[in-house]
């Protein structure tokens, strides 16, 4: 009995007493995209060239170097990497600078690791809802979801019989279209 | 103290409605279809259980 031994970083919990291992690989088939782009991480604040870079990018002819001074489509790409990419809890639109990176990225045409970003992101979710700080908020519901799906683990609760939408608790995320804009000021 | 699994609270990712985005001048697209994420945003499409994401 005991723990099984690790052998590389992995997220291992179970759904209904079934167990289900999380790694890096199993990340690109659910998420659908590749492995191969630019992956910068826990940068800090003190990484001048990035915060340099970034300003120039998003504030070059702006009328401040406020973030909501950025063109509306860079507006869009910033929703999107808070909620669809590198989900923040608490609804705070503060950036990291690993946001801002990621952002830049998006902005510049430069290929991304999204796997690699996300299970990265996973793992400091994970750290911080077992430390001080109580993290409440699981990111990736929809992804982990997939996941489950493609582990056949859907399947397995099937012929258990817990089959309900109801038993499953369906949600789905608030769409980002054009009511979005509203809230978006910019040009 | 632990958190609970009644505790937690499931971020599902936001899907995207590309083409109300670009009717209102805002196209975004070119970016994401830069980035090969056109299968991710199909995906985002989906349903999530929320108790099984709460049970993991």
């Amino acid at each position: 009995m005991g723990l099984k031994k690790f052998t590389r970083t992995e997220i291992r919990s179970d759904v209904m007493g079934i167990p289900v291992t999380i790694t890096e690989e199993v990340i690109p088939r659910a998420a659908r995209c590749s492995i191969e782009g630019k992956f910068q991480w826990n940068l800090n604040n003190k990484t001048r060239s990035w915060i340099n870079t970034i300003k120039e990018a998003f504030h070059t002819r702006r009328p401040s170097n406020k973030l909501c001074d950025i063109y509306k489509e860079h507006r869009i790409l910033q929703k999107l990497v808070l909620e669809c990419f590198l989900q923040r809890g608490g609804g705070t639109v503060t950036m990291s600078l690993d946001h801002s990176v990621f952002l830049y990225f998006l902005i510049t045409f430069e290929k991304v690791n999204l796997p690699r970003y996300k299970f990265n992101h996973m793992i400091w979710a994970l750290k911080d809802s077992q430390g001080k700080k109580m993290r409440r908020q699981v990111p990736y519901g929809r992804m982990l979801l997939e996941i489950f799906y493609q582990s056949k683990l859907l399947n397995v609760l099937n012929t258990n019989g817990v089959v309900s939408d109801k038993d499953l608790g369906t949600i789905t995320g608030k769409i980002i279209n054009g009511r979005t804009l509203r809230y978006c000021t910019g040009d | 103290m632990v958190l609970g699994k009644e505790d937690l609270i499931v971020q599902v990712e936001s899907p995207v409605d590309f083409v109300a985005l670009a009717r209102h001048g805002v196209d975004i697209s070119i970016y994401l279809l830069a980035q090969g994420l056109d299968g991710y945003f199909r995906m985002l499409n989906g349903p999530t259980y929320e108790e099984l994401v709460n049970d993991f």
